[in-house]
């Protein structure tokens, strides 16, 4: 009951929303990773997330144990396959954070649908959770969403948006927990 | 009967702590268990200069030996790393003639035996300031080397099994690798080489820099303190044992080394310590490295 009540909410307030595209994207993302050590082995870490073909470059910063990630052009992320990039080169992946910019709607499957962020400029999709909940489903509260909208709503809908994101299911696109966000930039 | 002398010779000259290592370390001359990315491709090449001229007769022995240990690294897996090792030596022996008394300067130089070597993660522990890591090896030597080089290349088709850990930590400050290879060496030719064991502790510091900065990933440089040990049994000819081979040398090897993304350049000095050796074998002054690895691809 409550979550059709979250989706109903949802649908009126994006409704009242303008969906114009704006010029934005993923900003940022940076990948943690455990074990790293020394410039030499990192080298391998960085050259095999590289090869991902959606990354255009991937820099290290040992000092937070992390891995500056920037995407291509309308990149669409499959978080396994960094992950696996991270494995192969003999470390280990922790979360992602990123940094996207663009507008909020709802994302239909089957019969469900899903509070998301659809990245302008590209194909990529993350639906929106505000829980550490890794289930089937995102769900993230009413409240949260309206304060998303009306942010959105401050700038011809453009929203950017702060959080970690993570894979669980095939089917569905990305999940980003939303941490923090403000008006979209032109 | 030319080869026979020789190999006598080079037998009581032979100082134990000289062997061509797998040389795959991050330490200067021990092992480590760190990564090789999949599918990655590394070249490691080490200059080692070995000078021995501790006689204890007073037939002023010397030898001094350069090898130059090949080292093809390649990334089978994340856990699997394999390695060809394929040595150039030169070496010097300075000694009396036997029978006219006047000094002889013997030198010969050529390929050495090549070894093949698998190294397999068993256990990785990954945290935010660094990782911990236990590698079991298992290798072969082949036959492969220059006759004039015996008894550093052998006729024999050798195994060599050992354990390998690694930890560091405080984000690449602090490193410790550990190791125990032991070489069980088979009879050919009618000589049987001794088994041997090799044992090696090693701490890096990163000095440079002290303070990492907030981001990016500057070039490193660390000191390096290591403490090598090999030990092996004696030779034997023709089955009879050679009393004046084997022992127990243990080094300790101060070192810097500078490491960047795509190469690392590096130097030691192995000083004895202890010598512990059997019969009458001329000691070992010290062994000087240097060397560069490169991550090709």
């Amino acid at each position: 009951m409550r979550k059709k009540l979250a989706t109903i909410i949802t649908v009126c307030l994006l409704s009242l929303t303008p969906l114009t595209l704006a010029s934005a994207q993923i900003d940022s993302a940076t990948m943690i990773v455990d074990g790293m050590t020394c410039p030499f082995c990192i080298y391998g870490i960085e050259k095999k997330l590289k090869s991902v073909d959606v990354i255009k470059n991937a820099e290290a910063n040992l000092r937070s144990a992390t891995v500056d990630l920037t995407f291509k052009e309308n990149a669409v992320i499959n978080i396994k396959d960094l992950d696996k990039a991270v494995d192969d080169s003999g470390f280990t992946p922790g979360e992602i954070e990123i940094t996207a910019s663009g507008i909020l709607e709802q994302y239909k499957l089957a019969d469900k649908e899903y509070s998301a962020l659809r990245v302008s400029g590209s194909a990529q999709i993350f639906l929106l959770t505000d829980s550490d909940h890794h289930g089937q489903e995102e769900y993230i509260d009413p409240g949260k969403i309206k304060e998303l909208s009306e942010t959105a709503s401050k700038n011809d809908g453009d929203i950017t948006i702060t959080g970690k994101i993570h894979q669980h299911s095939e089917d569905l696109p990305p999940a980003l927990r939303v941490e923090s966000f403000e008006p979209g930039s032109d | 009967m030319k080869r026979v002398v020789y190999l006598l010779l080079a037998l009581t000259m032979m100082a134990p702590a000289f062997s061509v290592q797998p040389v795959f370390a991050a330490p200067i001359n021990s092992n480590v268990a760190l990564p090789v990315r999949k599918g990655g491709l590394i070249f490691r090449s080490q200059m080692r200069w070995l000078k021995a001229s501790d006689d204890p007769t007073n037939l002023n022995r010397e030898r001094d030996v350069i090898a130059i240990p090949n080292v093809l690294l390649y990334g089978a897996t994340r856990d699997l790393a394999l390695f060809a090792i394929f040595p150039y030596i030169f070496r010097t022996l300075k000694f009396p003639d036997s029978e006219t008394g006047r000094r002889v300067n013997q030198k010969d130089n050529g390929i050495g035996d090549l070894s093949l070597i698998a190294r397999y993660t068993v256990y990785a522990n990954d945290y935010r300031s660094g990782t911990f890591r236990l590698a079991p090896l298992f290798g072969v030597k082949l036959p492969t080397g220059d006759n004039d080089l015996r008894p550093i290349t052998t006729d024999s088709f050798d195994v060599q099994f050992g354990l390998v850990s690694t930890v560091t930590w405080d984000f690449g400050r602090h490193e410790i690798d550990a190791d125990a290879v032991y070489k069980l060496n088979t009879e050919a030719d009618n000589f049987d080489k001794g088994d041997s064991l090799t044992y090696d502790l090693s701490y890096q510091l990163r000095v440079f820099p002290w303070t990492l900065p907030e981001r990016g990933l500057p070039n490193f440089v660390y000191l390096v303190a290591e403490a090598n040990g090999f030990f092996s049994k004696k030779n034997e000819l023709d089955s009879t044992t050679i009393g004046a081979s084997g022992g127990n040398t243990i080094f300790l090897s101060p070192g810097l080394q500078y490491s960047a993304r795509r190469f690392i350049i590096e130097s030691s000095v192995q000083l004895p310590v202890v010598q512990d050796l059997n019969g009458n074998q001329v000691e070992t002054d010290f062994v000087w490295t240097l060397g560069f690895r490169i991550n090709i691809i």
